[in-house]
């Protein structure tokens, strides 16, 4: 691959239909330099309705709805209240996920577990001004490698069922990016690192709990620890590029929120880009400034806009991108993309191992034949060698 | 626990305040809260609301009443009455919790 062409996927391939174009605006209500839409008349059917759908669906009801109150979205008294009962409901949830977050991390907390919570909870009452613009689906959890199966145990042992098993025993605390664990009818996802494939396994996770300024909240009477400012941002840059095909509206939020903040707890760009050189992703934090630039359709991110503008990815980041962002996009792409991020060749053989000779009880559980998943893992082999 | 009668502010009667393990989120609308007492979230309309954050900072229930009848220019006795019921309830599912 020639060096002329950074990864980032060209703008027609993700540029916004006219809906979208209206949702992006909406979900940078309140951001420095972000351009709202006004809205003089209110829409009518099935626009409207197309575009409730669609701010629930994203999770971006709470700006709407500020949308609604500062009066650059006319409604109808009807779809004033549509708003308002949706939105409520979102709330709601993150409450009850809220609650679930404190008997979590006091369960993990009994039993010696190190961790620190990721993204929603504790970005919506540490970096937003409003924890109701900032809702969630799940808690997020991050553990040490070390600790993770001992993790999962705690959690098993509060009730909590883990939804998928692993390609091999021991898999995740290694070079996995975590589980999924059922606790009732909500999800806790634990993490080992921020991300899967490549990008995932080049981060230092040891580094997420050495540093010294975590952005910290009290919910519920529970000290809720989250990750540094820095980290935090690299994190939702990892998110917001790599998590969904269709990058989702919310994490690029916290990617304007989180570059926007001011002193004091500003974010550094020096120290940003220092961190994203250790992980190898500063193509990752590159793409995920412009899709939030672009999809948010907000002017002002501060400096770290004017270095997406010019870097130039290198050829580890334009490989693994291609894992997340390429058509073929999908987690067995990605995890043979992982190959090259795994170091030393005792861990990259039990990691191409894991990936090539999983457990019968993994497979059962999700490829379901061995010689498909055999065929999948060696076409892949052959490309990631190349 | 039960919130104290109308009127025992001005005698010293107890005093109310947010329980610290209180989940709350705010709207222009609404405040909605859960605690470890309450099934679902509990919904409080913009009257409730504004019986629940006269409640931060602590104070007696007959104080909250006379700061809402001032502000509602409501007959104290009436205001007095009227949120009686929804302090024992906030009382009851713990999400206020006396401090004294």
């Amino acid at each position: 691959m020639g060096n002329a062409a950074p990864p980032i996927a060209p703008a027609p391939a993700e540029a916004p239909s006219t809906a979208a174009d209206r949702l992006g605006r909406i979900a940078a209500t309140g951001l420095r330099g972000a351009r709202p839409l006004r809205v003089e008349t209110p829409l009518a059917e099935p626009e409207w309705s197309a575009l409730l759908a669609a701010a629930v669906d994203e999770r971006v009801v709470g700006h709407l709805r500020a949308a609604i109150d500062g009066g650059a979205v006319a409604v109808t008294d009807e779809q004033r209240r549509a708003v308002t009962a949706a939105h409520e409901r979102l709330l709601a949830i993150d409450l009850v996920l809220e609650r679930l977050l404190g008997g979590v991390t006091t369960a993990l907390r009994d039993v010696g577990i190190e961790h620190r919570v990721l993204k929603g909870p504790v970005l919506a009452h540490t970096v937003y001004a409003d924890p109701a613009r900032r809702s969630f689906s799940d808690v997020d959890l991050l553990v040490p490698g070390e600790q993770f199966d001992d993790a999962v145990d705690a959690l098993v042992g509060a009730g909590g069922r883990r939804k998928f098993d692993e390609p091999r025993p021991g898999f995740t605390r290694r070079f996995g990016k975590g589980v999924a664990i059922t606790i009732g009818a909500l999800d806790v996802d634990l993490h080992r690192t921020l991300a899967p494939g490549p990008f995932g396994l080049a981060v230092d996770t040891a580094e997420l709990f050495a540093a010294r300024d975590p952005l910290v909240a009290r919910i519920g009477g529970h000290e809720i620890v989250g990750l540094s400012v820095i980290h935090a941002f690299v994190h939702a840059c990892l998110h917001a590029a790599l998590g969904d095909r269709i990058p989702r509206l919310v994490p690029l939020r916290d990617v304007a929120e989180l570059a926007q903040r001011r002193k004091p707890g500003a974010l550094d760009l020096d120290a940003v880009l220092a961190t994203a050189a250790r992980w190898r992703c500063r193509a990752v934090v590159q793409r995920a400034v412009r899709l939030a630039r672009h999809a948010l359709v907000v002017d002002d991110l501060g400096p770290i806009a004017a270095w997406a503008g010019e870097y130039r990815p290198d050829r580890f980041e334009r490989a693994g991108l291609r894992a997340y962002v390429a058509a073929d996009r999908s987690y067995a792409l990605q995890a043979a993309a992982g190959v090259r991020a795994v170091r030393g060749v005792r861990n990259r053989a039990a990691y191409v191992r894991a990936m090539v000779v999983p457990s019968g009880d993994y497979l059962a559980a999700r490829d379901g034949r061995y010689a498909r998943r055999m065929r999948r893992a060696l076409g892949l082999g052959g490309r990631t060698l190349r | 626990m039960t919130p104290a009668a109308p009127g025992d502010a001005a005698t010293g009667g107890p005093r109310f305040a947010h329980s610290p393990a209180v989940l709350t989120r705010v709207t222009s609308t609404a405040t909605l809260l859960l605690t470890d007492d309450l099934d679902v979230p509990a919904r409080l309309d913009d009257v409730g609301a504004a019986v629940w954050s006269a409640f931060d900072p602590p104070c007696a229930v007959a104080e909250v009443a006379a700061l809402l009848a001032r502000r509602f220019d409501r007959p104290l006795a009436v205001v007095e009455r009227e949120i009686a019921p929804l302090v024992a309830d906030l009382v009851e599912c713990a999400a206020l919790v006396a401090t004294d």
